[in-house]
């Protein structure tokens, strides 16, 4: 327990034991899922499913902490498990090394982390976990920007409505130029959020509404939405 | 009646300007709302929302935080004081 002494405290005994009972699933092990998977084991999350199919290549090397230059062409699920169980071995971590799609069979979780790169498999995702009753966190990111919400199934409304993309067009058109700092700061709100939903801190909790930040003008706007 | 427009991310960037308020006297649609705000900013920014009469991929209208794409789309009526809000969502992750 000694790894939690920063944070243990500051959250509350009460708190704590709730993280370290959750059980949450990372859909993406990439730049925003590399960085909440870490700071997830950091802050003992009890057990942690992530989801991830693709390979390491050297342009994720700039954002995707979980991967060094010796990595490449390893895949990322095979290199984040070994990295999380470094970082934390007392907590359960289950790899899935899978793309996420419409048959997969999503784990009882109490939380689900969107850390996808598309809004077609976001929208998936979504239709996997709204029915069901499983709130998300999602963040989505480019060049200086990101946005994050936390849908909440009986309080929101889903993704797919909240934020409405014809996906294939829009996918076709993501600029993949990403300010690393971006990804981290999206990453760490994700993780602050989900810790924040997990204890029931909902009267801080983002849902209802969209953070909009903007690192290059120092901007962090909120749009209320219904 | 006051209109306040918010711009976010790239639209910012690429317009120079975080947002303006327009003051109207009788409901327009959202799309004279667009054109009004263009006239004001003296910079045409319909070709960054609009592409072939219908909203762009990759833009979302938000009419105090209702989507328009669950309204009226670019017919959507505005009637009475409100906030709108333009957000071009980001992507990747």
């Amino acid at each position: 327990m000694e790894i939690y002494a920063r944070h243990m405290n500051l959250l509350g005994e009460e708190n704590f034991a709730k993280i370290h009972k959750a059980s949450v699933m990372v859909a993406g092990a990439g730049g925003l899922g590399s960085s909440v998977l870490n700071l997830l084991a950091r802050l003992g999350i009890g057990t942690i499913y992530f989801y991830e199919f693709a390979e390491i290549d050297p342009p994720d090397l700039n954002r995707q902490i979980l991967y060094n230059s010796e990595d490449i062409g390893n895949t990322k699920c095979d290199i984040a498990i070994a990295g999380l169980r470094k970082i934390n071995p007392n907590i359960n971590i289950i790899a899935h090394c899978e793309k996420i799609n419409k048959k997969t069979k999503i784990p009882k979780v109490d939380l689900v982390f969107d850390c996808l790169d598309n809004f077609t498999s976001r929208y998936i995702l979504d239709d996997l976990i709204f029915p069901k009753g499983i709130p998300m966190v999602h963040a989505g990111v480019s060049t200086y920007f990101g946005q994050l919400t936390v849908i909440i199934p009986g309080k929101t409304e889903c993704l797919r409505k909240i934020i409405s993309v014809d996906a294939t067009k829009f996918d076709e058109k993501i600029n993949k130029e990403i300010f690393p700092p971006v990804v981290t700061t999206m990453a760490s709100l994700q993780v602050s959020e989900g810790v924040k939903y997990l204890t029931g801190d909902f009267s801080n909790l983002l849902f209802g509404k969209i953070l909009v930040i903007d690192l290059l003008s120092n901007s962090f706007d909120t749009i209320n939405i219904k | 009646m006051k209109i306040q427009v918010k711009l976010y991310s790239t639209l910012r960037l690429n317009l120079g300007v975080a947002g303006l308020e327009i003051e109207i006297d009788k409901p327009v649609t959202i799309l004279k709302l667009l054109k009004l705000a263009s006239q004001q900013l003296n910079s045409d920014i319909i070709p960054e929302l609009i592409e072939d009469g219908k909203i762009m991929v990759g833009t979302i209208l938000l009419i105090n935080g209702k989507n328009i794409l669950h309204a009226e789309k670019l017919e959507t009526m505005i009637n009475e004081e409100c906030e709108v809000s333009v957000f071009p969502p980001s992507g990747g992750g």
